[in-house]
């Protein structure tokens, strides 16, 4: 018998998880409102990346925003004379034969010249799998059309800065 | 010629950098001195080589040599010499070799500040420095030189794109470099102290400090890349969340959390695996960002165009993150916690949080930026984000984290009690309260200023009582004038002082950003001389348009009166250049800066009829984003400082210089002397430490005596802290005396410990002391001329026997010295018994 004598326990140390357990649960917390931040804001605002032979073959709703990659066919810029926009015919890189007219409203960056890399976000108006929406084809000055056509509302050309050319 | 030199000399870097990275292993496994300094002579060697290469490569564009081919497609005829010299970084060849000639001047830098501590961690920090060096020279030396030559030199260049001529566009990518490639020297060391297990303070200590610089200058590369992308691109804005963009601002968010998440370790010896994974994923996304811009992964406005560089960048990337990450999986048990976390309301929890957003959002921001990757390569569409994923995830990310800027300084380390919250925080929440209702009084309702304004008050509001409670504390107990006070603030407590400081240009940021990013005005007129128009308060009024042609620009410049309340306030020249040499078409913004706001005004397009089409902006507040930018970085420059106890590093310069050859041969016979000659000069010099004979064994330094004067100055420096703040009365008195108990008795039991440490060297010194005593001895035992009789030893003139063979001294008396025969018990000359 003990008797008088109690022996004290030192109080068992809690594990790492019990100790840190509000931590833990902030920690967790925080990443999940990160997580749900980056999700719901990828649905709400990603657009299709696309090339012209993509789009070509692609069901696009009316007012579907893509984007476009392509090169700027020599000599069909036409320059808005008010300086809104300009108007062009895109081909794709690795299937020249594949054209889209392209209107663009806005300001025009200093990089987009004849023969540039650009990117273009909007909607396509007339052509595709979804059908024509019956409008009449735009023809550039030079000649050229395409039956599909883009209505473009950023225009993303490549700094040729760091371009290596030639 | 001169390119000979370049090429020869960026051959013999290689080489030399090669031999760096296995010298500095050997001299890691092995400790020899002589290997080491091999290495650091390597080091140096090699920058001298690197910075023969670029001064080649400068050379070359000034003196238009066309028949090599970087020079032919960035300079030409008419390029003044300024644009001659910078068109270096407009290419990437020459980009790169801008890189190494950077890195190579850090490690330089590393192997001299090196020589006299981090003994053990130096060989291997240099053989990762010389590492990275070895992978971007192999790319300059073979994949894509700036001295390659073209078979027919055309007789005029291509020219530097007339985009890039402009000041800005002169300082900005090297200040970014500067950034980019430091994040290399706090790696090295992070990996120098994972191979050598000494994961103590003293590698952290110098990664601070690094990671400090760092930080700073991606900070500029930054702050510059968005000032020229405002004054010359010309769409209205200063950040458009492109690709490269996200790339360069992704290391500082990692930077900006091992900034704060060291001082957890440094004090408290935790998240030593956090800060390494920090400094890891830092420098990772350094070369991140430089492989995405010479790729062609993904689309940018600024990228090197399609370049077959991509997979040697992709496989050193995978390199040195799967190399790091086994490296620190096999050293986990080396980076154990020391301590634990007291309480979850705590500087160090707040921290923590902090860090858990500042990575939340680089990570938001990677995710944005591979996310056309991503989604091609699982679901094989290619998905793409803009300006508006950027904008819904990082916005509320970055008022988290303000949130967290204004509690962090108020809250205690180790723990804060609800008393002392109230305490603290009464004066910040008032601020903000009051910074919301000037917004509404003043009208301002958007839902992102309402969020904003109080946040900002709030941090504003705390960094202003952390001053003045400084100030006082030093006023009441030094009795210091309150200028004086509020100066040795900065000395005293440079990291605590300096890092309020940059908040303070954070808040400005902010300010800047939210200012016009909310309240942009944007106004379109097309506009006949004479005409004008209305944006924000102003009237802009066309007053003519001045055309001007030569050969290479033709110059349309309009000029535009700014207007306000009648009265003309400005002039503003918009201009639409073109160049026909290269087709290119320029915009010259028209700027007109005050505080409150920027008006910024473009030319569109023009009639030769003088007619134009202006498109102007009205960006409220923008310059504080400059003028907060200066404020962070001065705040960097403080945090800096030494501190009370200076800690010096000797620096000097020590360079070779190499020779050079004049002999008129072809360019390959020429690379190939030169390459001999440089190679035989650093040779010599790199080898010279083998030739000296055996360096004279240098006595190791007690790395845990070290270790544990650098805990016990830790905790000074908290028991320091903890003074101040207990005088500022950040904490109660109560929490005061218990955890000054607690640092003093940890205090105590390290001093006890460095004691039994120096007792030991106490008694070696006795020892020595000792030895010296008794080689005196016998010295002066031979002075007296006693010898044994039958052995012939030296005696000391107190000794009867002999020490060597025992036979009793005979030849003369103890007390008078006489002779005496060996038989004779008395001395026959005074009578003393023998």
């Amino acid at each position: 018998m003990l008797g008088e004598q109690s022996i004290t326990l030192p109080p068992a140390r809690p594990s790492a998880f019990v100790r840190h357990q509000k931590l833990i649960v902030g920690v967790v917390l925080i990443a999940l409102a990160i997580g749900y931040l980056i999700t719901t804001s990828i649905q709400n605002t990603a657009v299709y990346y696309h090339t012209i032979p993509e789009i070509r073959a692609r069901q696009l709703g009316p007012t579907e925003m893509v984007r476009v990659n392509g090169w700027v066919r020599e000599g069909t810029i036409e320059k808005f004379a008010d300086g809104s926009g300009a108007r062009f015919l895109m081909y794709d890189a690795n299937d020249p034969s594949q054209t889209m007219v392209v209107t663009y409203k806005g300001l025009l960056p200093d990089t987009f010249v004849d023969g540039s890399e650009v990117v273009v976000e909007g909607k396509l108006v007339a052509g595709g799998a979804a059908g024509t929406t019956g409008r009449a084809p735009i023809v550039l000055p030079n000649g050229s059309t395409s039956d599909l056509q883009f209505e473009a509302s950023t225009l993303l050309a490549k700094c040729p800065s760091k371009f290596e050319a030639a | 010629m001169i390119a000979d030199a370049g090429r020869a000399a960026l051959l013999v870097a290689l080489i030399l950098a090669s031999y760096g990275v296995a010298a500095g292993i050997f001299a890691g496994r092995t400790r020899r001195d002589d290997v080491l300094l091999s290495v650091r002579r390597a080091a140096w060697a090699c920058f001298a080589l690197v910075l023969v290469a670029a001064a080649a490569l400068i050379a070359s564009l000034v003196a238009k040599d066309y028949s090599l081919r970087f020079v032919a497609l960035y300079t030409s005829n008419d390029a003044p010499l300024n644009y001659a010299v910078t068109s270096m970084w407009a290419g990437n060849a020459g980009s790169l070799l801008l890189w190494v000639v950077v890195l190579m001047l850090f490690t330089s830098i590393v192997a001299l500040t090196t020589r006299h501590q981090y003994r053990e961690l130096a060989p291997y920090a240099l053989a990762v420095l010389m590492g990275v060096g070895v992978f971007f020279l192999t790319m300059i030396n073979f994949l894509d030189s700036p001295f390659q030559r073209l078979p027919v030199p055309p007789p005029d260049g291509r020219g530097l794109n007339p985009l890039l001529e402009n000041y800005w566009m002169q300082i900005h990518p090297p200040a970014l470099y500067l950034g980019y490639v430091s994040a290399a020297v706090p790696f090295a060391f992070a990996v120098a102290a994972l191979v050598t297990r000494r994961l103590d303070a003293e590698w952290i200590k110098g990664t601070h400090r690094w990671t400090l610089l760092t930080w700073a200058f991606l900070s500029l590369g930054n702050l510059l890349g968005a000032k020229w992308a405002y004054e010359t691109l010309g769409w209205g804005g200063y950040w458009g969340w492109d690709p490269v963009e996200n790339a360069a601002i992704m290391p500082w968010f990692t930077a900006t959390a091992f900034l704060h998440s060291v001082m957890i370790q440094e004090r408290r010896g935790m998240m030593k695996v956090w800060n390494v994974s920090l400094i890891v994923a830092t420098f990772c996304l350094t070369i991140f960002g430089t492989f995405l811009v010479r790729s062609g992964v993904l689309t940018s406005v600024h990228s090197f165009g399609l370049s077959n560089l991509g997979p040697f960048f992709f496989g050193f990337l995978g390199f040195v993150i799967l190399g790091s990450i086994a490296l620190i999986v096999s050293r986990l048990k080396d980076l154990r916690s020391e301590a634990t976390l007291d309480s979850v309301l705590s500087r160090e929890s707040s921290f923590l949080v902090n860090n858990l957003l500042l990575i939340g959002a680089a990570f938001a921001i990677f995710w944005g930026t591979v996310y056309p990757l991503v989604s091609e390569a699982t679901r094989g569409l290619k998905v793409t984000v803009g300006a508006p994923y950027y904008d819904e995830v990082v916005g509320p990310i970055l008022l988290a984290i303000f949130l967290l800027m204004g509690i962090g300084p108020l809250i205690a380390w180790r723990r804060a009690t609800a008393a002392n919250l109230v305490r603290n925080f009464r004066f910040p929440i008032g601020v903000g309260l009051a910074a919301l209702l000037a917004c509404i009084a003043l009208g301002l309702r958007q839902i992102p200023t309402l969020l904003a304004a109080p946040v900002l008050g709030f941090v504003l509001g705390g960094v202003i009582l952390e001053f003045a409670r400084g100030a006082r504390a030093r006023v009441r107990g030094f009795g210091e004038p309150w200028p004086t006070a509020f100066a040795r603030l900065f000395a005293r407590h440079p990291s605590r002082y300096g890092g309020y400081l940059v908040h303070v240009g954070m808040i400005l940021i902010a300010v800047g950003v939210i200012g016009s990013k909310v309240y942009q005005d944007a106004s379109e007129a097309t506009l006949q001389p004479g005409g004008s128009t209305q944006i924000g308060g102003y009237t802009l009024r066309y007053e003519g348009l001045n055309q001007t042609a030569t050969a290479t620009r033709e110059v349309n410049r309009a000029t535009v009166a700014v207007l306000s309340d009648g009265r003309q306030v400005g002039t503003l020249y918009p201009e639409k250049n073109f160049f026909p040499m290269q087709q290119q078409p320029q915009t010259i913004v028209g700027l007109r800066s005050t505080l409150a706001d920027d008006l910024y005004v473009v030319l569109a397009a023009w009639q030769p009829s003088g007619e134009i089409t202006l498109k102007s902006y009205l960006n409220p507040l923008v310059a504080w984003i400059w003028i907060g930018g200066a404020v962070a970085l001065l705040g960097s420059l403080v945090c800096f400082l030494p501190g009370p106890r200076p800690a010096r590093t000797r620096r000097t310069q020590d360079e070779a210089t190499p020779r050079s050859c004049d002999c008129r041969r072809g360019p390959v016979t020429n690379t190939l002397l030169l390459a001999l000659a440089f190679a035989a000069a650093a040779f010599i010099f790199v080898g010279w430490p083998f030739f000296q004979g055996r360096p004279r064994p240098q006595a190791r330094r007690d790395d845990a005596l070290a270790e544990l004067r650098r805990k016990r100055d830790s905790i000074y420096a908290a028991l320091r802290e903890l003074e101040f703040d207990a005088r500022t009365g950040k904490i109660s008195p109560k929490d005061h005396a218990e955890l000054s108990e607690s640092y003093k008795r940890q205090a105590i039991a390290l001093l006890k410990q460095l004691d039994e440490r120096t007792r030991d060297e106490l008694l070696a010194i006795d020892d020595e002391i000792e030895r010296e005593v008794a080689s005196r001895r016998t010295t002066t035992r031979r002075r007296t001329g006693l010898r044994c009789v039958a052995c012939g030893a030296a005696m000391d003139a107190s000794d009867r026997f002999c020490r060597q063979c025992g036979v009793p001294r005979s030849r003369s008396c103890t007390r008078c010295g006489a002779a005496v025969e060996t038989g004779d018990r008395f001395c026959p000359r005074c009578g003393a018994g023998l």
